[in-house]
């Protein structure tokens, strides 16, 4: 019997396709086929799921999610199912990262409510269990590109500064321990 | 002196000249008393005459075939 | 002229419209270190009164500015001045920019406005042609100033020619010293011409002109041979005196030069250390995103515990319930044993199935022994015994098969559970560790960044100052070219050599033209002494005496000229120097003159002998007497002075007390606009010290908080100090 784990890297969530051109595209060269010998094009990241991923912190740490558009023509997945991504070979300068998928598989347990006891039992499938889990992952994604691309109308510029994503999750830091000021060393740019 | 014109004050300057006084025989005092160009446009003087001749046609913008031809002229018939 | 205002707007690092500088009368200075601002205040005002660009550039708009602006916004890059002249007047130049995309821009056309004020009305003007009248290019000449390098403006000798047409006594000596030097060749042609064709005395004029024509060639030649070899001489000599002073400075050169490589090394190692983490790609590749997970692995631990605990806890009741059940079976099993007919299991001594069944078949028992005939009381008891025997074996199959049932049955078919608390327990322990590690690992790096980015800008400003010590070298070094410092000096005993054998080379020549140019006396003398026949070859040549003198004299007159008007301005020069100079220094300049009709500026001291190196601020203070003479020039001839514009890029005021220079200046009543980096010690003002100042002073600052890597937070922001 394949583990829950195994089940859950073997899919592919989906995204909002409007968040292509306004937040996927400014950041990753999806759509444009990895190849390391032409430098990347200038994007900040390689495959698409890597903002995926990011979105998805952002919507974890505020504990928000949004849920996606019903109508499936206005979702897409990227060409990578879960179990890949991380896996960096070709990229000069990056590192495989495949550990990060074990944490999100973690979050995602914690924070969804499946009756596990009822799963054990039986009673559920487990591929209904998987459903939720990446339902779940889409909405905590969504919310998290959403979040990106109103800062992205604010400020065309917010996120091609050096350290604006480092930011955006340090100050999650910062909402959490009251008083810490450390990271008011993060050299700002003036706005 | 009232006011000097540039061409004026070439004129003075070459015509007071110590080895040109001598060979065209005046004296300072000649050229003191010349108050302007026209005016030694009227001296016997064929030197004084011929530099101020020099001066003004200069520039007044003749050229220097022009010039040469009246300079010439002049001179060969009152050296 | 008189500039009363400068107003610079978005012009490079001057953002927005609040840069405004109100000047006085005489001195006004601006103080600002390196990078600040200066040079780009003083290129504004080039840019201003370059009436030559007739396009906007979009380099020149302030990149803050174009960071601000919309897509469809504008805004415009304007340099104004507000003058007197004649009047109040004014000029302005600018541009009009929009942002047409994210990256693209589109440049407006260039406007140039000129205003005066005529009575009470202000009238608009052409922008080109109020500069042209009012400030043109000569003058700027010799009114703006880009350090210390350009202030040698007599260097070229275009200028000089410039100056003295335009401010010497008398002008436009050049075209007569021309058409009389050409009047006595022609007449000089014509006599001879007619001298040989006169039938007295063709023959030897004849002879005589043909040597005279031959010499001529010689001499000619020979003084071009001349020239060459003094040019020759002068190189030599320069070039060896250009060694030997520049030895030490060579030293000195190469230890900058060493010193300057050092820091560049040490800043392009911290550069790479900045830069080698790239924040983005490492909330990923080091998992720097989870640093606020550890609430949530918490969670997750939690969770995976209490499920593991609850399963545990469902199974243990389970586990209860069957063992219940199969208890229960066992009664059954023993009261089943029992019910039958009093009996339990057969006893032992009893003989099994098969033995009954043979009984049976043999119509006997086998135990006590007496014949059971089918139908008697004893074999109906043996085979009711049998029937019992096998319903109760069958009792008891069906009852094991029962108990085995409930032994196999399980409440939880799947294990997803203990694979959630295995994937709970593996993240535990060091990876725990290492996850609530994160937030600490990364201020720790930006903690390092920034101390590598002070580090980085110790370093940086340590290569600036290396380069303005480089730069006032070269400039007390007499704008020594560097690769002449770069070389080697075993040159020099070869050039000795060689300049010694020009140099006798060069009096022999001088000794052969002599003699030729006596012998031509002797022919002239011999032509003239001639007796022509004719009256019109002694006319010609009365005509061509009289053209040559006047020649001489017209070639005299202009000498003369120029003469008095380096006198003057030398006279001039020494007065401001005297002014200038500090306490302990009586010199004098002299101008001298040189082979090739350019003029030299020379520093002489008090007992006459020639500074041959003077320092940096001497020759600073030289130069500006110079410039502050011929502006004296102008203020008589064009009855309007104009102000002296200087960015002294290095401090080369040194030896001379800054405070004392900067009053004099201050009180010549000349107008000075200086841009300078003295009185700023560490970037900051020295307050104390330009309390002692007489007049306005401006400070030039970057605005703090800019980000030395992005172009669009630095802006220069202008305040008065005094």
């Amino acid at each position: 019997m394949e583990s829950l784990y195994e089940l859950w890297g073997k899919r592919n969530p989906e995204w909002e396709k409007k968040y292509q051109d306004s937040v996927i595209n400014l950041f990753t060269d999806y759509g444009k086929g990895v190849n390391q010998y032409q430098d990347v094009r200038g994007k900040i990241f390689g495959a698409g799921y890597e903002i995926f991923i990011l979105a998805f912190f952002i919507g974890l740490y505020h504990n928000q999610t949004k849920p996606l558009v019903e109508d499936k023509a206005k979702r897409k997945g990227f060409g990578q199912a879960i179990m890949y991504w991380g896996n960096i070979e070709n990229r000069i300068g990056r590192f495989s990262y495949g550990r990060i998928r074990e944490y999100m598989f973690a979050a995602l347990i914690a924070r969804t409510d499946i009756d596990f006891i009822a799963l054990d039992k039986g009673e559920i499938t487990p591929r209904k269990a998987v459903d939720m889990l990446i339902e779940k992952m889409e909405q905590y994604a969504n919310f998290g590109f959403d979040f990106m691309q109103e800062k992205l109308e604010e400020n065309p510029n917010y996120f091609f500064k050096e350290t604006a994503f480092l930011r955006v999750f340090l100050d999650f830091l910062k909402n959490d321990d009251e008083g810490d000021d450390d990271y008011d060393d993060v050299p700002e740019s003036l706005d | 002196m009232a006011y000097m014109s540039n061409n004026e004050k070439i004129l003075q300057a070459v015509l007071l000249d110590e080895r040109l006084m001598k060979f065209g025989g005046y004296t300072p005092e000649d050229v003191g008393r010349l108050g302007n160009i026209y005016q030694a446009l009227d001296s016997d003087n064929y030197v004084i005459n011929a530099v101020a001749q020099i001066i003004k046609r200069t520039n007044e913008g003749a050229t220097v075939q022009e010039l040469w031809k009246e300079i010439n002229t002049y001179l060969y018939n009152n050296v | 002229m008189i500039i009363k205002e400068i107003r610079i707007k978005n012009f490079r690092s001057y953002y927005g419209d609040s840069n405004i500088f109100e000047l006085s009368d005489g001195l006004t200075l601006i103080l600002g270190d390196n990078g600040d601002g200066k040079t780009t205040f003083f290129e504004a005002l080039q840019w201003l009164f370059n009436t030559t660009i007739d396009r906007g550039n979009i380099d020149h708009v302030s990149e803050m500015r174009k960071s601000k602006l919309e897509i469809g916004e504008s805004d415009e890059v304007l340099v104004s001045m507000t003058f007197e002249h004649d009047g109040e007047k004014s000029v302005e130049k600018s541009f009009s920019f929009e942002r047409t995309g994210e990256k693209t821009f589109r440049v407006g056309s260039l406007l140039y406005r000129g205003y005066e004020t005529k009575g009470a009305e202000r009238e608009s003007v052409n922008g080109k042609q109020l500069i042209d009248r009012c400030y043109d290019a000569f003058i700027q000449r010799f009114s703006m100033f880009k350090g210390e390098a350009e202030l040698d403006v007599l260097d070229n000798p275009t200028a000089l020619k410039e100056l003295v047409d335009k401010f010497s006594d008398i002008k436009k000596f050049d075209a007569l010293v021309e058409n009389a030097s050409v009047f006595e060749e022609k007449s000089g042609v014509a006599y001879t011409k007619e001298m040989k064709s006169d039938e007295k005395v063709s023959k030897e004029a004849n002879e005589i002109d043909f040597k005279i024509k031959h010499l001529g060639e010689l001499i000619g030649q020979k003084k071009k041979d001349i020239k060459e070899k003094q040019i020759s001489c002068d190189t030599f000599a320069n070039r060896l005196s250009q060694l030997e002073q520049n030895q030490e400075t060579s030293e000195q050169y190469q230890d900058i030069k060493s010193r300057l490589k050092t820091q560049e090394e040490k800043r392009i190692k911290l550069k790479g250390m900045i830069g080698s983490v790239n924040y983005s790609h490492s909330l990923l590749d080091k998992l720097w995103v989870l640093c606020a997970f550890p609430p949530i692995l918490n969670e997750f631990q939690q969770k995976c515990s209490a499920l593991s605990k609850e399963k545990r806890r469902l199974e243990r009741d389970f586990d209860k319930q069957q063992a219940a059940a199969i208890a229960k079976l066992e009664t059954i099993k023993e009261i089943q044993g029992a019910l039958i007919n009093g009996a339990t299991e057969l006893p032992w001594y009893l003989p099994d199935q098969e033995t009954m069944e043979e009984m049976l078949r043999d119509h006997v028992c086998k135990v006590c022994g007496r014949p059971a005939e089918e139908g008697s009381e004893a074999y109906k008891f043996m085979l009711h015994k049998l029937e019992d025997y096998k319903s109760h074996v069958e009792a008891k199959m069906k009852r094991e098969q029962e108990k085995k049932t409930l032994e196999e049955q399980s409440l939880f078919q799947n294990e997803f559970i203990e694979e959630l608390h295995n994937i709970s327990i593996s993240l535990s322990g060091n990876r725990e560790a290492h996850v609530s590690g994160i937030a600490g690992e990364i201020a720790d790096r930006l903690e390092l960044v920034d101390r590598l980015t002070n580090e980085l800008k110790t370093v940086e400003d340590k290569i600036s100052d290396i380069n303005d010590e480089k730069t006032r070298l070269l400039i007390q070094a007499g704008n020594v070219p560097e690769s002449l410092l770069e070389s080697q000096f075993k040159d020099i005993k070869g050039l000795y050599e060689q300049k010694n054998r020009a140099e006798v080379r060069l009096t022999e020549l001088n000794g052969e033209l002599k003699v030729l140019q006596e012998q031509m006396k002797d022919l002239q003398e011999r032509l003239d002494a001639l007796n022509p026949s004719s009256s019109k070859v002694k006319t010609l040549r009365d005509v061509h005496r009289t053209l040559e003198e006047i020649a001489k004299a017209f070639q005299n007159a202009k000498n003369d000229n120029l003469r008095r008007f380096l006198s003057e301005l030398q006279e001039r020069s020494n007065n401001y120097l005297e002014a200038l100079s500090a306490n302990d220094f009586h010199g004098e300049i002299r101008l001298i003159q040189t082979a090739d009709e350019s003029t030299e500026i020379h520093l002489f001291s008090s007992n006459g002998t020639e500074i041959k190196k003077p320092s940096g601020s001497q020759r600073t203070v030289m130069y500006i007497s110079v410039l502050f003479a011929i502006s004296d020039f102008t203020q008589q001839k064009r009855e309007e002075d104009y102000p002296l514009i200087f960015d002294a890029a290095t401090s080369s005021f040194g030896d001379s007390k800054e405070g004392d220079f900067y009053n004099v200046i201050s009180s010549l009543s000349k107008q000075c606009i200086i841009v300078t980096k003295d009185f700023i010690t560490k970037g900051e003002v020295r307050k104390k010290d330009i309390q002692t100042l007489g007049c306005p002073v401006y400070r030039i600052k970057k605005a703090s908080g800019y980000d030395a890597r992005n172009m669009a937070t630095i802006r220069t922001i202008v305040e008065k100090l005094k």
